[in-house]
């Protein structure tokens, strides 16, 4: 890999690591949250620790909190590669063709 | 009851979350003599970061994930090349140039200055990649560069292990070129031509320095201190301080053969003859015979 002045869609991938991999992650605990405490309200249901009512709002309150979760850390994860697509942003930077001329003047071609 | 319950929990996990994880800015600095590569987990992203600041992005939220910034000295650094005689280096090596058919040796200081070539370039590239598989990288200091996960390579490493001793050989090739120490000051007076001894180096050191694609290019070069053997420049000292003597001795001899009457002789006389007592050590009887300075040294026992 020769650098280059200019990004590539590989590279600004490649520095969203450490935010896809916490996004998965994220993703990955939520989805076994939901199923797991499903099964705990379904299980609470036939055994009759709840009646029918308190387990439709505990559904509801279980799917509001993983949706409110999932759409946060993806907010999370937007904010994060905006921030880092400030990189793509061209910098000004000093003119060196003072330098550079110097520079070939000392070069016998 | 236990429905504002569950609702309130619903409505605090999410906050608690983005709290925990709330993704603050990580900017770190790339310096105006430096040039920035991003180290993803994954390797580099493959841009060159200009001066300015540069998002490397926070850590991942379970482990250390997370990028680092590379930052390589692109410019406006100098080195003194030094050839001097064993008295002044550790090693107690003789590592001045010679000079000339004789190898006559010869002290002579260089200083450089260096830049990378233009990093938009191909050869700025390819210096790139040299430094960047060659060089040694150290932690940034954080209060320097806005934080961590920051990477440096010194220019200086690089010159020292890539480029010093291409430079070191070019300079004692020009210097073995000249005929003798006297050709190379001469060479010196017309410095700022292109017979000038400072013209030649800088030319020598910057095409070889080209022509082996060299991740560090010569800006500017200008020597100093050049020196003979200490003999040699005692030799000449003294030669100097002879002729300086020669004239002085006939100044006085025309002075005094200017009186005819003989007294500034006389003067001068006594000044000798006080200048010898005052060392001491010796008893000096003086005769005057029909105008003639007759002396007598008795040595003290």
């Amino acid at each position: 890999m020769t650098p280059s002045t200019s990004a590539t869609l590989e590279g600004f991938l490649q520095g969203l690591y450490a935010q896809t991999l916490s996004i998965a992650i994220v993703g990955a605990l939520l989805a076994s949250a939901l199923i797991f405490l499903r099964w705990v309200i379904g299980k609470m249901v036939t055994s009759k620790s709840i009646n029918d009512g308190d387990a439709l709002v505990a559904y509801r309150c279980l799917h509001l909190t993983v949706l409110s979760v999932g759409i946060f850390a993806l907010i999370s994860f937007l904010v994060s590669a905006a921030n880092y697509a400030t990189n793509l942003i061209p910098h000004s930077t000093l003119d060196s063709s003072a330098i550079n001329a110097d520079i070939e003047s000392n070069i016998k071609r | 009851m236990f429905r504002k319950f569950l609702t309130m929990i619903a409505l605090m996990i999410p906050l608690i979350y983005v709290n925990g994880c709330a993704d603050a800015s990580e900017p770190r600095l790339v310096p105006p003599n430096m040039i920035g590569l991003l180290l993803t987990p994954t390797g580099f992203d493959g841009k060159i970061y200009e001066p300015g600041q540069v998002e490397i992005g926070n850590t991942g939220w379970t482990a250390a994930w997370g990028n680092q910034l590379v930052l390589m000295e692109k410019a406006g650094f100098f080195i003194k090349e030094q050839f001097t005689g064993p008295e002044a280096n550790s090693d107690r090596e003789d590592h001045r140039c010679i000079v000339g058919p004789k190898r006559e040796p010869m002290t002579l200081d260089v200083r450089l200055l260096f830049a990378m070539p233009d990093y938009k370039t191909e050869a700025g590239k390819q210096a790139i990649l040299r430094m960047g598989l060659l060089g040694k990288f150290t932690p940034g200091d954080r209060n320097l560069y806005g934080g961590d996960r920051v990477l440096v390579l010194d220019a200086r490493t690089v010159y020292l292990e890539q480029v010093q001793q291409q430079v070191r050989g070019k300079i004692r090739d020009v210097c073995i070129g000249y005929g003798s120490v006297d050709g190379v000051f001469k060479a010196v007076e017309k410095d700022g031509t292109p017979e000038g001894f400072t013209d030649k180096l800088k030319l020598a050191i910057g095409t070889v320095l080209a022509e082996n694609h060299s991740p560090l290019l010569l800006v500017g070069a200008v020597a100093s201190n050049v020196k003979p053997d200490p003999l040699v420049v005692k030799a000449i000292t003294e030669n100097q301080a002879a002729g300086i003597l020669v004239e002085a001795m006939t100044k006085i001899d025309d002075f005094i053969k200017a009186d005819p009457t003989g007294v500034r002789g006389q003067i001068y006389r006594m000044m000798v003859l006080q200048a010898m007592m005052a060392k001491g050590g010796n008893t000096v009887f003086m005769t005057d015979i029909a105008g003639q300075m007759g002396l007598q040294v008795v040595p003290a026992k």
